[in-house]
């Protein structure tokens, strides 16, 4: 898939696990998971502003772009 | 390499396909007695004598029914169809047997004394029947209207079955051919000798055969009806299995969507294997066919009604294949 998920780096380098950002954000770790492994269809925007206000970052580095 | 029509493109094609399953069925069915030639052997007459003998309508009415019941019944055992004797097969539109007592030059009396015997195999006749080829049958062959003329109000299409001295006879009205010095009417009435019987209880054709051939067509008919109808029961048991998962809210599942998909490419595709039976079934038997052998109305009632459940059916499960589609893009939204 082009869009690849760079959640398992920013959560490393802010040193936060699965579950305690699940909690915070608000999501099942089994969605965070699907979110994390690359198998999500879609992200809400919502979302997406949660995960980038508790880990401090933008969207850019969680979302990437690789080209086929 | 995917081709995509628009629904226009699809409606058209739709119409083409109906069009051709129509002319297709047409081709297959299409008899007008009056305008085909006729075999050699065919007996020409403008007075042909009646098949069974007029029953008067002046008659008292204990009398009339007394007679009206006992030239049906010797009219039965003559054409040999109506009294069965040794069993009989059937697997829907597609084949079956049959075996009836016959007896061509027997009256009541003899009739009355060995109908019910089952030892003498000497006036047995075997059949294989074809339950989808037909005569466009006249109801009798004696006539107990005002008119002498069986044809008389009636329509001209229909025929006469009837056999004497072990010939079977199709009885109907040709064209004459017209000159400047022609009578009226401009048709007449012609015997025409032809090799298949037929059953009036069921309407369809019959082929002779022996009885050894009857024994196996049996084996062969059991087996295909039993695997026929556990396939049924299996399709029964999908579609209730789909109302269950429906009932406990598992709409979208694959396994749904497996079972709609069966169940209609079934539908869709019995009438075909049917239609498709039954002319390999004329290309066989050819020689036994004439030209007033028809399709079956009731095919064509039970299956347009079959094709149009198929694709409900097909509806439904591309419907639920969809659903399955969007439930999994919404699953997969975080």
């Amino acid at each position: 898939m082009p869009i690849v998920v760079n959640l398992d780096v920013m959560m490393a380098r802010r040193k936060m696990s699965l579950t305690e950002l699940s909690e915070r954000v608000g999501i099942t770790m089994a969605n965070l998971s699907i979110l994390k492994t690359g198998k999500a269809k879609a992200i809400r925007l919502e979302t997406l502003e949660a995960i980038c206000d508790i880990l401090n970052c933008q969207p850019g580095d969680i979302l990437e772009f690789v080209p086929e | 390499m995917k081709i995509k029509l628009s629904t226009n493109q699809i409606f058209a094609l739709l119409v083409t396909a109906y069009i051709i399953y129509i002319v297709t069925l047409s081709l297959l069915g299409i008899s007008n007695p009056v305008w085909k030639s006729v075999p050699n052997g065919t007996f020409y007459s403008d007075n042909l004598q009646p098949i069974d003998t007029n029953i008067s309508d002046t008659l008292p009415f204990n009398q009339y029914n007394k007679l009206k019941d006992s030239t049906i019944i010797i009219r039965s055992l003559k054409n040999g169809d109506g009294f069965l004797r040794g069993g009989a097969a059937n697997l829907d539109f597609f084949l079956g047997t049959w075996s009836s007592l016959a007896c061509d030059t027997c009256s009541l009396k003899w009739f009355n004394k060995h109908v019910f015997e089952t030892a003498d195999k000497s006036h047995i006749l075997y059949y294989v029947k074809l339950p989808a080829w037909t005569l466009k049958i006249k109801k009798n062959t004696f006539t107990d209207t005002y008119n002498s003329s069986p044809y008389y109000t009636e329509d001209t299409d229909s025929v006469q079955f009837y056999v004497k001295d072990n010939q079977a006879y199709v009885r109907k009205l040709i064209n004459k051919k017209l000159s400047l010095n022609s009578s009226y009417p401009p048709y007449r009435t012609v015997d025409i000798p032809v090799n298949f019987r037929y059953n009036t209880a069921d309407k369809c054709l019959m082929i002779p055969i022996s009885e050894t051939t009857k024994n196996i067509l049996n084996i062969a008919i059991l087996m295909a009806a039993v695997i026929w109808l556990a396939y049924v029961l299996y399709l029964i048991i999908q579609f209730i299995k789909f109302i269950i998962d429906l009932s406990r809210g598992y709409a979208f599942t694959d396994d749904n969507i497996t079972r709609l998909k069966l169940i209609s490419l079934s539908l869709l595709i019995y009438p075909l294997v049917t239609l498709l039976f039954n002319i390999l079934l004329k290309l066989i038997f050819h020689d036994y066919f004439s030209s007033d052998v028809i399709l079956s109305n009731e095919l064509l009632n039970v299956s347009w009604k079959i094709i149009l459940l198929g694709i409900i059916f097909f509806m439904l499960y591309r419907a639920f294949k969809q659903g399955k589609a969007l439930k999994d893009e919404q699953e997969l939204t975080i």
